[in-house]
């Protein structure tokens, strides 16, 4: 990959959503760069997933634009966001857990075989198999590599590798994480979370959503806090748990970035 | 809001759907009224038997110059002399058994002249095919007779409707009620509230203790007469008793005894029994859901498990599922070995009658075309005061390639 | 990283199938297998090959709509209307020959029948959110009625014999029935084994959530499901109707029930996303054989409504032992008090 470390991939400006009366975000501004992990942290209900929905085309914003390399873009729908590049992992896992690994990891993207046969909607499954094991072998991730194994059958942290290779195997622009480790135990939490380190390196600008504050310390880049909707805080350094702490709940509401 | 919206949208749906429906209806109606009179007169010609002109009860009252004779069977029709006759007792407000009665009952329909009777018939349905053409002749008889008849539906399978029509029934209170509800355990309920409100009740199709019984067809009778022309074809072609086997299609779903369809089972059995001497060996009742094809399926297994049957006598419980069977001993090569006979003159058998089909020789008709005639004929009598037998039949006809009204195919 | 190749002599582990539907399968083999060994023992006429083109007759019609029923059901939908739809387009066919028109056009208008009942029952699962099994209860009522009014509740015995010969008789010495049945079964088999309309299915009954987030439109799988269940169950009754010589109004009445028992036993699960064609030949064919044998014995068929009854039982506890559920999944979505709001 070309894409240089730190580069601003993904923008948001001005971003504002409102349910009714509640303003879930209100006239945030956000830059995401190739190669870092950027934590989202905040309250419950701070406006976290709000803001990662917008950016992956799940939720239409009442105001603000979304720029994907220097350019705007609309996203409608989380399609439009991944033909874009654009991966994104929820705290519920989005698998078919009666289907088998290939089957998730092409899950709506499906190799056609070339030709007639492809026309026919015919799949290519010889192909699919030999990239999806290339996949879980560069990712290291610890899944059964034999196919026909339903991912139910699995345990929740190799679900959720599963979910995690998914997105990093199409993720070329940006990736991300809503909650990963919400259902996880802590070695599982530590594997998933190695893994998004792994795809930043890549050169994938990864954002992170998780309460867990000594994982962000330990993994981010770059911090950015959200608070009644409004971002309230961007740090890159010299971050510190109770700084955090206190920028999350909001003591001492005075600071800005 | 979207849940009002929904049911809002529903309801119309409904409403739609139900409109468009009832005009299918009229207009299946109108197609049904053909062939039902131009039937009419074929059946009516036909029989020769019970018609014993010197019986025919006099017209008497309000009522007006004679429509129709309508030959008629009695259970026991043998000895018609031994059947029970009964006749409406105002004061009890139920029928009495009387021994003043002629030799012979003849259903005779009359103009409704001055006499200003009412009459209610609560058929069913209006849905199986031999209830439409049953509740046509109704309409076509009181058209005729000028007779003031009302049609309260049953709607079966309701176990509510039939309640409700004789609820509706009592308030409309008519001179007699002409009762068809097939489901025995309302009965009771049914007719203790005629009684209550000294209406006189003739149950139809399923008998009821204490009232007269018309039934639409006796079952047992038509099993015994598919029986003797069968056997009649078999000795035609020389078969012997040795050489046949005897297959019935019947039905587990019908109650195995003689107030079902069952009956013609029992019937057919008992004849060739008798009169053609085959052991209860070479009878085999199969069962045939009616579901032709698995009729068809079911014959073909016993076929194979009795590859050494040589000639076949056949016979369903209705026309259905004699075709399967006949479809059965066809694909099994098996068609010039075999006859069947099937009951009901339904299209199954209308049309390979008409075709002269080999194997499926005959089918027997019920009339209902003229169930009207004969329900208002009877309910004018007991109108009357005029003696009824207690259990009264139409002639069923058994219909053959040769006998068959030919404009019905 | 799209499209690397994989490395040579990396990945090698074959493909394996599914290994519980495979399981399935091989014990339903087994278990046709035994039951043919004991019948060749009991009955001299069932190790014969008229007898098993009877047996093959005689499941035809259920074969065709049991093929349908797999995606259906694997869709986490089910269509309870497809006997009354059979029953329906076997009287449009029928009252379309009876006014002397070709028979392809009765066929064709048959077929478009069915069509329709798939679309009205996509309409009202799919827009107004209702179960499938409660809708489809709903439209076989309908159908069953509309097939009552169509000749007022006669039947309809059919004039043209080309119309007849495509169901009656054999070709090569085969049933023609069957034939339609194999194609049938050929075609749904590879669409759900190779295609990625038949991925995108069993994605849609695994899990609609996470099918809707990959992209998959829920919405079309379903549309495809009930216009395919709409088609083949008319399909179905036409070969119905052709085979029977006759159009009667109640035709296919009780199948849908030995239609949705053959699929479960043959391992589709009723909670979607899991089940195979091959399953479902093989559940046809079992119950087919077990009906055959206990004809041939002459047991009654109260024994072969008890012995169908054990089998369906047998195969549906064998799925609640291997830990499976039925909350809120499949043809159940949707059964909990409320709505779901979309
Ligand atoms: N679909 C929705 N409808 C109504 N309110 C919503 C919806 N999604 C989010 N909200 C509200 O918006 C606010 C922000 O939610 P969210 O972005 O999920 O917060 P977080 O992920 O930080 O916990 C909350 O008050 C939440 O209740
Ligand atoms: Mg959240």
């Amino acid at each position: 990959m070309s894409v240089k470390k730190g580069r601003v991939v993904i923008e948001g400006i001005g971003l504002s959503k409102s349910y009714g009366p509640i303003i879930a975000l209100d006239n945030v501004d956000i830059e995401i760069r190739a190669g870092e992990i950027t934590a989202l942290v905040g309250d419950n209900g701070a406006g976290k997933s709000t803001l990662i929905k917008i950016l992956a085309g799940a939720v239409i914003p009442d105001a603000g634009e979304v720029r994907v390399n220097g350019e705007r873009v609309v996203l409608r729908t989380p399609a439009d966001a991944r033909d874009l590049g654009i991966e994104t992992i929820f705290q519920d896992l989005a698998l078919a857990p009666d289907r088998d690994v290939v089957t998730n990891l092409f899950l709506g993207r499906e190799v056609l075989r070339k030709g007639m046969a492809g026309k026919f909607g015919m799949l290519d499954r010889g192909a699919m198999e030999a990239q999806a094991l290339t996949q879980i072998d560069a990712l290291g991730v610890n899944i059964p590599r034999s196919t026909g194994v339903s991912i139910g059958e699995m345990s929740g942290g190799q679900q959720q590798s599963v979910a995690v290779a998914r997105g990093a195997f199409w993720a070329k622009t940006g990736m991300f994480m809503d909650e990963p480790t919400a259902a996880l135990g802590v070695r599982e939490s530590s594997r998933v979370l190695q893994l998004a380190r792994q795809i930043a390196q890549g050169g994938v600008a990864v954002v992170l959503i998780s309460h867990i504050l000594p994982h962000v310390m330990e993994l981010a880049d770059r911090v950015v806090v959200l608070r009644h909707g409004q971002k309230v805080a961007e740090l890159t350094e010299d971050i510190s748990m109770d700084r955090l702490v206190t920028l999350i709940v909001g003591v001492d509401a005075d600071d800005a970035t | 809001m979207l849940q009002v919206t929904r049911v809002f949208v529903a309801t119309v749906l409904a409403l739609v759907i139900a409109a468009c429906g009832d005009g299918d209806t009229e207009d299946a109606a109108e197609t049904t009224a053909a062939p039902t009179t131009t039937a009419a007169p074929a059946t009516t010609a036909a029989p020769e038997t019970t018609a014993a002109p010197e019986t025919t009860a006099a017209p008497a009252g309000g009522l007006g110059a004679v429509i129709m004779e309508l030959p008629t069977t009695i259970s026991n029709a043998e000895q018609a002399a031994e059947a029970t006759w009964v006749v409406w007792d105002e004061d009890s407000c139920s029928f009495v058994e009387t021994d003043d009665h002629p030799d012979f009952y003849q259903a005779v329909l009359r103009e409704a002249g001055d006499s200003g009777y009412r009459f209610a018939w609560t058929p069913e349905d209006n849905v199986f095919d031999t209830l439409i053409v049953a509740n046509e002749s109704f309409r076509v008889a009181a058209a005729a007779s000028g007779a003031d008849v009302t049609e309260f539906d049953n709607q079966y399978p309701s176990e509510e409707q039939p309640l409700v029509v004789a609820d509706l029934v009592v308030q409309h209170d008519p001179d007699v009620v002409l009762s068809m509800n097939v489901l025995a355990n309302l009965n009771p309920a049914i007719m203790s509230q005629y009684k209550e409100a000294c209406i006189p009740a003739v149950a139809h199709s399923v008998p009821h203790e204490g009232q007269p019984f018309f039934g639409g067809g006796e079952w047992y009778a038509v099993g015994r007469a598919q029986a003797e022309y069968l056997i009649a074809v078999a000795e035609g072609r020389g078969w012997t008793t040795g050489d046949v086997d005897v297959l019935l299609c019947s039905h587990s779903a019908f109650v195995q005894d003689r107030t079902s369809p069952y009956a013609s089972i029992i019937g057919f059995r008992e004849v060739v029994k008798e009169s053609f001497d085959v052991g209860d060996d070479n009878i085999h009742e199969l069962e045939c859901p009616s579901d032709i094809v698995t009729d068809q399926a079911n014959v073909a297994d016993w076929l194979t498990a009795h590859p050494d049957t040589q000639n076949i006598m056949g016979f369903g419980i209705n026309d259905l599922r004699t075709l399967g069977m006949v479809n059965a001993l066809r694909e099994s090569g098996r068609a010039e070995t075999s006859i069947a006979g099937g009951v009901g003159l339904s299209q199954e058998s209308v049309g390979p009658l008409c075709a002269n089909d080999p194997t499926f020789l005959t089918s027997v008709d019920f009339v209902p075309q003229l169930w009207g005639e004969y329900g208002i004929a009877i309910a004018q009598d007991i109108a009357e005061g005029n003696p009824i037998p207690s259990e009264i039949y139409p002639q069923a006809t058994v219909v053959d390639a040769e006998t068959i009204d030919q404009a019905t195919c | 990283m799209i499209g690397k190749k994989p490395h040579s002599g990396g990945p090698s582990r074959r493909i394996r199938a599914n290994v519980g539907g495979s399981r399935r399968s091989l014990g339903l083999a087994l278990a046709i297998v035994a039951i043919s060994i004991v019948m060749t023992m009991v009955s001299p006429y069932f190790f014969a090959a008229g007898n098993f083109l009877n047996v093959a007759r005689a499941v035809a019609i259920t074969g065709i709509v049991a093929a349908v029923s797999t995606p259906m059901l694997i869709s986490g939908n089910v269509d309870l209307s497809v006997a009354a739809t059979m029953g329906l387009s076997g009287m449009t066919a029928g009252a379309l020959l009876v006014q002397e028109l070709p028979v392809p056009v009765a066929i064709l208008g048959a077929l478009v029948v069915g069509l329709l009942m798939g679309f009205v029952n996509a309409v009202i699962v799919v827009k107004f959110q209702v179960n499938s099994l409660i809708a489809t209860i709903g439209t076989a009522f309908i159908a069953r009625g509309v097939a009552f009014l169509v000749n007022s509740g006669r039947s309809i015995f059919i004039p043209a014999e080309s119309y007849v010969n495509l169901g009656q008789g054999s070709a090569l010495g085969i049933p023609k029935p069957v034939f339609y049945t194999v194609v049938v079964f050929v075609l749904i088999g590879f669409v759900m084994r190779y295609t990625k309309v038949g991925a995108h299915i069993y994605a849609v009954g695994s899990s609609p959530e996470a099918a809707r987030r990959a992209g998959i439109s829920v919405p079309k799988i379903t549309w495809g499901v009930f216009l395919a269940s709409g088609f083949f169950s008319a399909l179905a009754g036409v070969v119905l109707t052709s085979q029977a010589g006759s159009a009667f109004p109640y035709g296919g009445q009780g199948r849908e029930l030995e239609i949705i028992a053959a699929v479960i036993v043959g391992g589709t699960a009723l909670t979607g996303g899991r089940g195979s064609i091959t399953g479902t030949i093989l559940g046809v064919v079992l119950l087919g054989i077990i009906a055959n044998s206990l004809n041939l014995v002459g047991l009654p068929v109260p024994y072969q409504d008890i012995s169908r009854g054990l089998l369906l039982v047998a195969a549906v506890a064998t799925d609640q032992l291997s830990g499976r559920t039925l909350g809120g999944r499949g043809v159940f979505r949707g059964l909990r008090a409320g709505t779901e709001e979309s």
